[in-house]
């Protein structure tokens, strides 16, 4: 093919003629990858693009020019209170997300396995809060916290149990960790999912020979259930370190980072920025920063527990 | 997925009744909302019976009238429908090309589109809002379905990829040995085996579009584009005090989410199992 498309073309120089040895080549795989690629530049590559350049300059969302500033809006957040706060909201957020989220979800795994009959029931109901919308959980919760009527509130009065009341999203203390308790309530099932996965791929013969050996339950999930989840383990936490970072549709629809900053997260914060107070460079900056350290954190993560090791 | 494996034929009876009391207070929002999108303010405020005293079913009218729910939900279904079928038509392809062809080896090009995956939409929300608006889709479904498929196509490629690498080369050999074109094996051979990894891609894509909030807050202005989501919220801030109407609302954007769920879990687990857990 390509021996006669020289013979057919002899005045094509050889650059063209490279270019036509290639597209022979790789014709089938191209044309299948052109609309991804497409899509992602147009969606993503561009918008990242966009957002360093941004990140560079004092650009207010409507001024018809963009004046370069250098990296004043990167020292200009790394200093400023309002940011670290999110950042460390954003740590914090992310422990309950781990704790709530990927702990319960491997506590429910675990049992749902040790269950014969109606494992598939289980599993089904357990799953409910995370086919919602954020926008729906944030609504219903709420709803839950809400100071007369919410089901918090009405259950501690009716337990004699008053003084515990709160107004649980209007109290600056703790109105992140009532937003954080909504999240890991809808998370909790996409990593029940994936543990359940997990556990599913374990060699069942390991079971078998502990069972011979008469190991007790507790035994069976301590030694061989954990610690072949390793690679699971390892996934899972990539992913709510992922997931709890981006921290955005539960706060938004409860709180909107509020009261005051109490609860604003750094996606809430670069949103907050760009959209409401107008300063899309610094919003494009602290967005940037965001990004940088969810990307690095994630690959040192994965490296370090490549380092140490899988059982399986 | 796999049939779910048994350990043994009885269940621990602490392991149920644990399990049951959990799995029983996690749902307990549920019921909660459902039972009071049944009752009146008065009951509301007065009293924790799960059951109402008279059933007040003026509510779900005060709902779909006063939220336009009929409207959210078509909105809500165009969003669904259109992201499913371009996310599928433009992820099977390339998860196909990076699994089967010569970019098999092309680590570097795979490599970007993971980078993708690990990057939070989040942190580009800026930049993405303006290229929507340059392209003139704000306040239109267009601009939720294309940013939706845009930045859905890294783990869409990636969870294709996993499905298509998984298929025997040797029916793509035989068929080409027949003389089959690259295009007749793509179509006629790779596809159809990849049904299951297309429902799981599609099923998870589904989902995803019909409970997507963050683009919606910022993309859907008018009450004409909203979708359940974006609906719902609006609704609570316009209804702060018929809270009947509310639950009611709620218990209206609750019912297709698990509906779509129970029908089609199957292929949603498995995708995302697959997703999280193939290399």
């Amino acid at each position: 093919m390509s021996l006669d498309a020289q013979f057919q073309t002899p005045v094509a120089s050889n650059r063209t003629r490279r270019l036509r040895k290639l597209w022979d080549a790789y014709r089938v795989p191209i044309v299948l990858l052109a609309p991804s690629l497409i899509f992602y530049a147009v969606f993503v590559l561009m918008p990242l693009g966009r957002a360093f350049q941004l990140s560079l300059t004092d650009w207010d969302g409507l001024a018809p020019t963009k004046n370069y500033v250098g990296v004043e809006n990167y020292t200009g957040i790394w200093t400023e209170s309002r940011f670290l706060m999110s950042l460390w909201r954003n740590a914090l957020w992310w422990a309950m997300h781990v704790v709530l989220g990927a702990g319960g979800g491997l506590f429910l795994a675990i049992l749902i396995s040790e269950v014969g009959r109606g494992r598939f029931l289980f599993r089904t109901l357990a799953f409910f809060p995370h086919v919602l919308s954020l926008a729906v959980v944030g609504v219903i919760w709420g709803q839950l916290y809400h100071p007369s009527i919410g089901l918090f509130n009405t259950t501690l009065e009716n337990l004699g149990l008053s003084t515990l009341t709160r107004v649980w999203l209007g109290d600056p203390a703790i109105a992140l960790y009532s937003v954080g308790v909504a999240s890991g309530w809808q998370a909790y099932g996409f990593y029940m999912v994936i543990f359940l996965a997990g556990i599913q791929s374990i060699d069942p013969q390991l079971y078998e020979a502990a069972r011979v050996d008469g190991a007790n339950a507790w035994q069976r999930i301590w030694d061989i259930t954990i610690p072949s989840l390793h690679n699971t383990m390892t996934v899972v936490l990539t992913l709510a370190f992922i997931s709890a970072m981006k921290g955005f549709g539960t706060v938004w629809a409860m709180t909107q980072g509020g009261p005051g900053y109490a609860s604003e997260l750094v996606a809430v914060y670069v949103w907050r920025t760009a959209f409401q107070s107008g300063a899309i460079g610094q919003a494009a900056a602290a967005g940037l920063s965001l990004a940088l350290i969810v990307i690095v954190f994630s690959y040192l993560f994965n490296r370090w527990r490549d380092k140490v090791g899988s059982y399986t | 997925m796999k049939p779910l494996r048994r350990f043994g034929r009885e269940t621990n009876p602490i392991v149920f009744v644990i399990l049951t009391v959990v799995t029983g207070m996690s749902l307990i929002p549920f019921l909660w909302v459902i039972s009071s999108a049944f009752k009146d303010n008065t009951e509301i405020f007065g009293s924790m019976a799960l059951l109402p005293e008279t059933w007040q079913w003026h509510n779900f009218q005060a709902a779909w009238l006063g939220g336009q729910f009929g409207r959210y939900f078509v909105n809500t279904l165009i969003v669904a429908v259109t992201t499913t079928l371009i996310s599928v038509a433009v992820a099977a392809p390339a998860g196909y090309a990076f699994a089967k062809t010569q970019l098999r080896h092309a680590s570097a090009l795979f490599y970007l589109y993971l980078f993708g995956i690990t990057l939070p939409i989040e942190s580009i929300i800026v930049p993405l809002f303006y290229q929507i608006k340059d392209l003139g889709l704000v306040d239109n479904l267009w601009g939720l379905i294309l940013a939706l498929v845009g930045t859905g196509v890294p783990f869409g490629v990636y969870l294709m990829r996993s499905f298509f690498r998984d298929l025997p080369d040797a029916l793509a050999e035989a068929a080409r040995i027949d003389g089959a074109s690259e295009w007749g094996i793509f179509f006629r051979i790779m596809m159809p085996l990849a049904m299951p990894g297309l429902l799981a891609l599609g099923v998870f894509s589904f989902l995803s579009a019909w409970n997507e909030f963050f683009f919606s807050i910022l993309l859907l202005i008018s009450d004409d584009t909203r979708t359940i989501p974006i609906g719902l919220v609006r609704f609570q801030q316009q209804n702060m005090s018929d809270y009947g109407a509310l639950f009611a609302a709620i218990t209206l954007a609750i019912i297709p989410s698990i509906l779509i769920y129970v029908v089609l879990q199957r292929q949603f687990i498995s995708g995302l199992a697959a997703g999280a857990t193939k290399g």
